[in-house]
């Protein structure tokens, strides 16, 4: 992944733009770096379906630790989000459903990948968030912020639900064939997507879109 | 008076150790009968000793919270500790008890302070993904 940025260049403010396929490039190199350290440190195989919670700790050293998140806005709920000087994700402790941790907590990984100068790093770990002079809330902070949570949303998709993985899927429920993806019902093969996935019914559809994969969605889900 | 300063002073240091020893040591003992594994990847281990809630609880000590001596006596069972761990876990336990009922209080004033984070995973309560 590269990028150009100018000498007064902000993080804090300012983000860079990142496609779709740059960030799936990211997490295959990312899945690689993890797979192959996971394999020398134990010795075995990294586990299928992905633990992202191993994940986020073998790559980043950050931890899971649930605690009570107390919501500052009435329309918006904080499901999680990054403690870098003690190297934790947090994740809301009212939430029970495991597809929704695994998400949060690939979504956050999807910043520490992505958003590096966001960060402190000591010796190659994070240690806390770049302090920077206090700046107004702006339409380009806002806007900055609004790129950044797309982008840890498309790699938390794309980490969950790698390419490779999902079109071995796709073949083991003999909806490739010759070499040809036949559209399908979402609905009649989304249990097994959610069993294999762990992914939403929302999180999977915008997925597969961007996978590019054709799927007859019902009107009356 | 001196003496009892200096020997004061050495006890709060060395049970400063033993505190960061007791989460280090509940975390190393996990990853040392289960490597390689998370805590929620744990569900057929824990859940029965623990209760479904088993992660929310467990990531809370392993990040410094104490826990009841129940919980310790649980934790012997479900990750199957030798004798020696549990002993070593239980003597963790008491030095950590010990510091955050007495000497804490006098040392604790304030709040942390945590700046603030900048990044949220938040979702619209009304669409949720």
């Amino acid at each position: 992944m590269r990028m150009r940025i100018t000498k007064n260049w902000d993080p804090l403010v300012d983000s860079y733009q990142l496609t779709k396929q740059e960030i799936e490039s990211q997490v295959l190199g990312d899945l690689a770096k993890y797979r192959h350290k996971y394999n020398e440190k134990y010795n075995k195989p990294a586990p299928v379906p992905l633990d992202v919670d191993n994940y986020i700790h073998e790559l980043w050293g950050f931890d899971v630790t649930f605690e009570k998140i107390s919501d500052d806005s009435e329309e918006e709920e904080t499901l999680g989000f990054l403690r870098p000087e003690t190297r934790e994700v947090i994740v809301g402790e009212d939430c029970t459903n495991h597809r929704r941790i695994s998400f949060t907590i690939a979504h956050e990984a999807g910043h520490l990948a992505l958003h590096g100068p966001l960060f402190v790093i000591k010796d190659g770990i994070i240690s806390g968030w770049k302090s920077s002079p206090l700046h107004k809330k702006t339409k380009k902070s806002d806007t900055a912020h609004i790129r950044r949570e797309w982008q840890a949303n498309v790699y938390a998709g794309a980490l969950l639900a790698s390419r490779i993985e999902v079109e071995e899927f796709l073949k083991e429920l003999g909806l490739i064939e010759n070499q040809t993806l036949i559209p399908f019902k979402l609905n009649e093969h989304f249990s097994k997507f959610e069993e294999r996935f762990g992914l939403s019914r929302q999180a999977l559809e915008i997925r597969l879109e961007h996978l590019g994969v054709p799927i007859i969605k019902s009107s009356f889900v | 008076m001196g003496s009892f300063t200096v020997a004061f002073v050495g006890y709060i240091c060395y049970n400063s150790s033993m505190n960061e020893k007791f989460k280090n040591k509940i975390r190393a003992l996990r990853e040392e009968h289960f490597p390689g594994r998370s805590i929620r990847s744990l569900d057929k281990e824990l859940e029965p000793y623990f209760g479904k809630h088993f992660y929310a609880y467990l990531s809370k000590v392993e990040a410094g919270a104490l826990p009841s001596l129940d919980f310790i006596k649980k934790i012997k069972d479900s990750y199957s500790l030798s004798v020696n761990e549990y002993e070593d876990l239980v003597k963790a336990y008491f030095h950590q008890k010990f510091e955050d009922e007495i000497i804490s209080e006098s040392q604790r004033s304030g709040i942390a302070l945590m700046p603030e984070p900048l990044v949220f995973r938040k979702v619209n309560k009304k669409k949720r993904l």
